[in-house]
């Protein structure tokens, strides 16, 4: 089969260029983590010893995975390079706001991590990949039905579970689940054109989180199954037919529960309730404004006393203490994932991964999208985090895994070559 | 009124300037700039010696003219089957046709391993000789007629060999006879 000879060489050979880059890259970004760190700790006297292991800790974590397998194993970083810098933002804001919170985040980017290489290495074999679709079914409505079984009310949705003092909300687990079963290798995709059961078990999974007031999280999902169901079929009519139901069964959920819409009321009316409902997208707007060009510097800010500053407010607050071209540098770098992530679509070595790097990437331009034109009140506010950078254990793993669908669909990933037949046999 | 001290204009811009190179440089190199085309395996028909070559990892075979390989035969199904290089082989996969598929003259159950030389039928067509390489016949290649997705265009595709520096071709001119006028090869340096 295919050998690594082939792929883009990285530091096969002394002077290469592309490995030079990548190495420029890293040193970038350990020094703007260098400055970062100093900035914070400056700011932090009680907790400074446990942040500067963290912090140190972090930067060790990243050379060593730029070594074994940027260098050594020879392989394209530069998802796993974005990826790092973004949560590296994000702990270093909670480490900012709330150090007690550093450890629950370090620890979970270094879990998400280890999720995106467990499952690079788990879906090499595209026959075990395929195979363990229905347990992931399975494994996706679970966790949905455990969680509203066990979990309690918070914020207005019950969403979240408490197990031994650490809260995990598994509607963010789950979505990794949802890609996963949506997807299909081409023979299961000619096999088996009908969409019926997936399409009950996209109901299924939206239906859960109706039933969890998660209606962010319900919108995510909705807006990944119309792509993949795209993806699989091609089939406009039954997608139409599919939105038309979902739109009517809207429109039955708020007839039979009207007090949903009173979580909308402040919609477009924020400065009226400047005080009330519109307190967090009122301090949001101002203090993002204020931030100015480059911002007013980590821990310097005033939206972060605000509530959720480091979970749903996170854009506007970026924009405040980092600036507001640091706050569209991180959308533009996630908007160019997107688009990268559809432009390698077509050279991937399976169906399987095309559908599925496209629906985590779609998923993560629709989480973006609800959080940024929520806080900002383009729509109404949600509640959804932004990928990488929000506070938060489960969502980062979960971030991590989508990169992984995403990072699985490049050719590269798995050494297919993308250029020059290998061999060609003269037949006699 | 405590007096909140905001960092250096210029210490927040070099900040900036940092992730700026970091974030771009990385999602720019994100977008993969491959070759043309690729031939990972060929199938060619035993009595004329037509080549279909294979090029995606996963080829769809039918009688639909949305399918990669399309068979005009009427014991050919629309979807009939699937060619899929998976980690270990290559396979062959029954995308429940009515014809069936034959691999050395056995009907497969939904799936098979294919190795170089398994003769392939898809219902009543002609056998097809499975290559887990790219292939040349002494014969002049005729154009094919349906054989991709996309639009098959050979105006960019050099019938002359061609030396060449690379190491993919230092290998690829041990398979080649430089003296034989009638060989037709695509150079993908």
């Amino acid at each position: 089969m295919e050998t690594t000879k082939n792929t883009r060489m990285y530091f096969g050979r002394p002077g290469n260029f592309y490995g030079f880059i990548t190495f420029v890259v890293m040193i970038a970004l350990t020094a703007y983590q260098i400055i970062m760190s100093y900035l914070v700790l400056k700011q932090e006297k009680d907790d400074f010893a446990k942040l500067l292991i963290f912090f140190v800790s972090y930067m060790f974590i990243e050379w060593i995975y730029f070594i074994v397998v940027g260098v050594i194993k020879n392989r394209q970083i530069s998802l796993e390079i974005i990826a790092f810098a973004l949560s590296s933002i994000s702990l270093f804001i909670t480490a900012s706001i709330n150090p007690s919170s550093a450890l629950t985040q370090f620890a979970s980017i270094v879990l998400g991590l280890f999720v995106f290489i467990f499952m690079i290495e788990f879906m090499k074999d595209t026959t075990r990949t395929s195979f363990m679709r229905m347990p992931m079914a399975l494994a996706a409505l679970g966790l949905l039905a455990i969680t509203i079984l066990l979990a309690s009310y918070k914020n207005g949705a019950k969403n979240w579970i408490y197990i031994g003092g650490v809260s995990i909300q598994p509607s963010e687990f789950a979505k990794i689940a949802f890609v996963y079963v949506g997807a299909a290798t081409l023979d299961k995709l000619q096999s088996t054109r009908s969409l019926t059961m997936y399409v009950l078990f996209a109901v299924a999974c939206v239906g859960l989180l109706g039933l969890m007031s998660d209606f962010g999280a319900a919108l995510i999902y909705f807006a990944t199954f119309i792509i993949m169901a795209f993806m699989r079929s091609g089939d406009f009519r039954t997608i139409i037919m599919v939105c038309a139901a979902a739109l009517i069964g809207g429109i039955i959920i708020l007839t039979m529960r009207p007090y949903i819409l009173t979580r909308f009321k402040t919609y477009r009316h924020i400065w009226e309730y400047i005080d009330e409902g519109g307190f967090q997208q009122t301090r949001s707007l101002i203090y993002a404004a204020s931030g100015g060009f480059f911002g007013v510097g980590i821990g310097n800010g005033y939206l972060r006393d605000v509530f959720a500053a480091s979970e749903d407010l996170v854009f506007c607050l970026v924009c405040e203490e980092l600036g507001m071209l640091t706050g569209f540098l991180i959308l533009i770098t996630i908007a160019l994932m997107a688009l990268g992530t559809a432009y390698n679509a077509r050279y991937s070595r399976s169906s399987f991964f095309t559908i599925a790097s496209c629906a985590a990437a779609g998923m993560i331009i629709v989480q973006t999208s609800l959080n940024v034109f929520g806080v900002t009140d383009f729509i109404p506010m949600t509640g959804v985090t932004l990928p990488f950078i929000s506070q938060g254990g489960s969502s980062m793993i979960s971030c991590w895994g989508l990169l992984a669908f995403i990072k699985a669909a490049d050719a590269r990933t798995y050494g297919l070559s993308l250029s020059h037949t290998k061999e060609r046999r003269q037949l006699r | 009124m405590e007096t909140i001290v905001y960092n250096s204009f210029y210490l927040q811009a070099i900040l900036f300037a940092l992730l700026a190179v970091v974030l771009l440089i990385c999602a720019l190199s994100v977008f993969i700039k491959p070759a043309k085309r690729i031939i990972r395996a060929s199938l060619v028909d035993a009595k004329s010696g037509h080549i279909f070559d294979i090029s995606h990892a996963e080829t769809s075979i039918g009688r639909s003219r949305s399918c990669d390989i399309v068979l005009e035969d009427i014991s050919v199904s629309r979807f009939h089957a699937v060619l899929s290089m998976r980690s270990k082989s290559w396979m062959i996969f029954d995308t429940n046709s009515t014809g069936g598929v034959f691999v050395n003259g056995k009907r497969i159950d939904k799936k098979q391993d294919l190795k170089d030389g398994d003769r392939i039928k898809f219902g009543n067509t002609l056998e097809y000789i499975f290559y887990s390489t790219a292939v040349t016949t002494r014969k002049k290649k005729k154009t094919p007629v349906y054989n991709y997705r996309e639009d098959f265009d050979d105006s960019d595709i050099d019938y002359n060999p061609r030396p060449s520096n690379s190491g993919y071709n230092s290998s690829y001119k041990n398979n080649i006879n430089d003296t034989d006028e009638n060989l037709d090869f695509k150079d993908f340096s």
